[in-house]
């Protein structure tokens, strides 16, 4: 316990910038809506300017924005963006902390079974994303209610909200396994923003090319905003795919992270 | 007496590289153990292995008769570490870091986290980052000994502390030693292994070349000899039997003798002397005897 304390002390700072980050592009992005309502005709015209790959690519294409659903859908795209470099930044973090900051003397040192400390991180991982998924929940909720006004069904902005949880804990994987594999981790915000970026640029070529294999490539490819709204559901096949990522990787993870030398610090 | 800590041909190759080779070593309990090899020579390999930072490639560690590998962490419950290099978490107040350092080991250390502080006069409330080295170190030590360990090992403690620091430092390990505790000190400075130690083991290029008391290194068969001749150091004389380390110059000769110290008297009391001193070498003297004596060998 003394460990996923402290652990969550110290993820917290981070924690709480991402979580209002996202929630003030939530707010952001709701107080467009109006304004995008009034010239929701002028504003679809443009687009359809755009080539149909491009609307494709950024989420324009199956969604109507007039519409709140449509809208809350296309916004949370976003939010799953920032949500998947917490996470990554999250799974990178966590494990590679002691190794960055030259403490793994202290840490390793100490009476605890390495398993015990991959699981005070992997606790505080899940701790923190699920918590922050809760809150961007409920905030995002409110704002929609009280800023768009249009009701909107709860289960359905649930679906969309806590899709990002789902891609995080694919991020979280891919975090963890990097951490454990890299001798020492200098700088961990470029490898998350590098790691996401790749895999949602998959996304946008898969969204311009509609490739079934890319699908199964990327997470941002499980749980997309337009087919949440068309089948009111996750696509069990691709949730299946991610969890079993999460796990493997995670596993995985820990498996090296008992294994694994710590040479001097 | 039982051993606290017992190496089995202890292996550790980085890949092709090598780590140490074959290190067996036993150290009884309550002794101070003195592990002593130039840079590079392989004591930190040995002392991570122990502690389970270190996977080994092949050989066995036990350290209260328990395998290091399988109960580090219940091997660990009882064992302090400092480290060459101290390094923590840089956002943490030093009082915090040790705190949290205590809550591994169960029982509250307040007044014993007090004194450590008082004697190594620490300032607890400065955070890490904000710390110079030698008071990083200071924490490294009292974080190592809070939990009033059984068994104590330090890797190169006294880099970065101050001589004064360094008594206080020496003064506390005898007394955490004179109340039982075993103590493992790794270094590449002789005086200090000399200060403290009651046997040494000397590591070179990963390979234990020998385990000695501290006082049989020294053996006085040994003596460290300076001769002032008035005209000239005679010849033949660094060709003596039982001398070795010979540096001439001029007329000053000085070099260690082993044997019987009446043959190299003898052999100097026909010449006219302006200067002769006789005196236990020190154990660097020795030591770089000891490795020049192997090179040659080899």
């Amino acid at each position: 316990m003394n460990m996923l304390a402290q652990e969550l002390r110290r993820s917290f700072r981070s924690w709480l910038y991402f979580t209002l980050g996202m929630t003030a592009t939530i707010a952001l992005f709701c107080s467009f809506f109006n304004f995008l309502k009034a010239d929701v005709q002028l504003i679809n015209r443009i687009l359809q300017n755009f080539p149909p790959e491009f609307r494709a690519a950024f989420g324009f294409a199956d969604v109507d924005l007039s519409q709140a659903e449509g809208y809350i859908s296309f916004i949370n795209g976003y939010i799953v963006l920032i949500g998947a470099v917490y996470g990554m930044k999250l799974g990178v973090q966590l494990l590679s902390e002691e190794g960055r900051r030259r403490a793994v003397d202290f840490l390793l040192t100490k009476p605890v079974r390495r398993a015990t400390v991959f699981g005070s991180k992997f606790a505080t991982i899940l701790i923190n994303l699920i918590a922050q998924n809760i809150i961007i929940y409920l905030a995002g909720i409110l704002m929609v209610t009280l800023i768009i006004g249009d009701s909107v069904d709860p289960g359905i902005y649930a679906l969309l909200s806590f899709s990002s949880f789902f891609v995080q804990l694919f991020f979280v994987g891919i975090g963890l396994v990097i951490a454990v594999l890299a001798q020492r981790i200098k700088s961990v915000t470029p490898i998350a923003l590098g790691v996401v970026f790749f895999f949602f640029i998959i996304q946008l070529v898969n969204e311009s090319v509609r490739d079934e294999i890319l699908s199964y490539v990327t997470p941002f490819a499980y749980f997309q905003g337009s087919d949440i709204l068309r089948t009111r559901g996750y696509d069990a096949g691709f949730l299946l795919i991610d969890l079993a990522i999460f796990s493997a990787f995670s596993m995985f993870a820990c498996l090296i992270y008992q294994k694994k030398d710590f040479h001097t610090a | 007496m039982n051993n606290v800590i017992q190496l089995r041909n202890l292996t550790k190759y980085y890949g092709k590289a090598r780590g140490i080779i074959d290190v067996s070593i036993n150290i009884q309990e309550g002794v101070i153990f003195g592990f002593i090899g130039p840079n590079g020579a392989g004591k930190s390999t040995t002392i991570r292995t122990m502690l389970g930072l270190l996977h080994p490639t092949s050989g066995s560690a036990t350290i209260f008769g328990k395998d290091c590998v399988k109960y580090g962490h219940e091997i660990r419950l009882n064992v302090g570490y400092l480290p060459g290099e101290v390094s923590y978490y840089d956002n943490m107040k030093a009082g915090d870091l040790l705190k949290y350092s205590a809550s591994f080991y169960g029982k509250d250390r307040t007044n014993r986290l007090r004194h450590l502080c008082e004697a190594m006069d620490l300032d607890l409330s400065r955070k890490i980052a904000d710390l110079s080295y030698g008071n990083r170190k200071k924490v490294g030590i009292v974080q190592g000994l809070l939990h009033e360990p059984s068994l104590i090992i330090l890797d190169e403690p006294t880099s970065g502390l101050d001589p004064l620091m360094q008594k206080t430092f020496f003064e506390l390990i005898r007394q955490e030693n004179a109340n039982g505790a075993t103590v493992l000190l790794s270094s590449h400075i002789l005086s200090e292994v000399q200060k403290l130690c009651s046997r040494v083991a000397i590591i070179k290029e990963g390979r234990i070349v020998k385990v000695e008391d501290i006082g049989t290194l020294r053996d006085t068969a040994y003596k460290k000899i300076r001769i002032e001749f008035s005209q000239g150091i005679p010849e033949g004389l660094a060709d003596e039997p039982g001398v070795s380390a010979f540096l001439g110059n001029i007329d000053e000769a000085s070099f260690l003798f082993a044997g019987d110290i009446n043959d190299i008297v003898r052999r100097v009391s026909a010449e006219n002397l302006k200067n002769l001193t006789i005196e236990e070498p020190d154990l660097e003297e020795i030591f770089m005897h000891y490795y020049t004596r192997n090179e040659q060998k080899e």
